[in-house]
């Protein structure tokens, strides 16, 4: 099983709606996703969920065809049903020339997530966990340790899953900086993926099976 | 338009939406811009749309996923004004 997440913290000032470029949605979005960003009670919400439902498929993407590059418009998601209640987890479809992936969305008013897999039975088995730094701590936080830091919370999540001692785990970033995971230096058929933004970080993983 | 002066413009441009102001003084054609600079995938986004507008060029996503470095960019649009 493939992983993919992004996480968007929806109060960062560089993604508030007078921040990014007046060009951002015509490049991003194709004309339905556009039009449900215009329709939706909050379209600040609904363009960062669109935006980290298509940077989380196109993480499972790139895993399965490193040819793929990002072509945000490629990624058309559809997310069925009206208005999307982002408080309790629901699904979408992304569909790109490499395949189809299902993408879990949830949200609060303070960040989304999307955690992203080849099949709706991949995003149920997959795990994820977010957690925020705090306003203070991001701000005083160079990337290089919020990269650190949401290492940690992968190795220390995964650990808690095998019933592992978290300093047994590394992770390390292989092939397009792709993250692989070892446990005592044997590696572990376990997928994982990084995101952080803004005062958050999360991680999503799952074990691959045979066949995955 | 000279190499240099291309440069300049970049480093202005990518220096709008960098976390990592430290990094931007140092910067050279390696300086990785997602790494070492810390601009998000999506201000990347705006990173290019700003080329577009500043160097009057269209940058086809393919062309702006081969972006990583400071160079890459540099090239690619030193290519693009022919």
């Amino acid at each position: 099983m493939l992983v993919g997440n992004d996480v968007v913290d929806l109060r960062d000032p560089e993604n508030q709606p007078d921040s990014i470029h007046p060009r951002f949605d015509a490049r991003v979005f194709n004309w339905t996703e556009r039009a449900r960003i215009l329709a939706s009670s909050s379209p600040h919400r609904m363009r960062w969920l669109l935006w980290a439902a298509k940077e989380s498929a196109y993480k499972v993407a790139r895993k399965v065809d490193s040819r793929v590059f990002f072509s945000p418009r490629a990624f058309a998601v559809r997310i069925p049903g009206g208005e999307t209640d982002t408080s309790h987890p629901f699904l979408a479809e992304v569909a790109h020339e490499a395949g189809r992936f299902q993408v879990c969305l949830e949200g609060t008013e303070e960040w989304v997530h999307a955690v992203a897999s080849m099949s709706g039975a991949g995003v149920a088995r997959a795990n994820w966990q977010l957690r925020s730094l705090g306003r203070e701590a991001a701000r005083r936080i160079p990337g290089a340790e919020a990269s650190a830091r949401v290492r940690r919370l992968a190795c220390s999540a995964i650990a808690s899953a095998l019933a592992a001692v978290p300093s047994d785990i590394v992770i390390a970033a292989a092939a397009k900086r792709i993250p692989r995971v070892w446990w005592r230096g044997e590696p572990l058929p376990v997928d994982l993926s990084f995101s952080h933004h803004g005062r958050f970080v999360a991680c999503a993983w799952g074990r691959v099976k045979r066949g995955d | 338009m000279a190499r240099d002066e291309t440069f300049a413009k970049v480093m202005e441009i990518i220096g709008r939406y960098a976390k990592n102001k430290d990094a931007l003084e140092g910067a050279t054609d390696d300086t990785n811009i997602l790494e070492d600079l810390k601009v998000n995938s999506a201000r990347l986004v705006d990173v290019i749309l700003d080329f577009e507008d500043e160097f009057d060029i269209e940058v086809a996503d393919e062309d702006a996923d081969a972006v990583n470095t400071v160079g890459d960019a540099v090239t690619l649009i030193e290519a693009k004004l022919g």
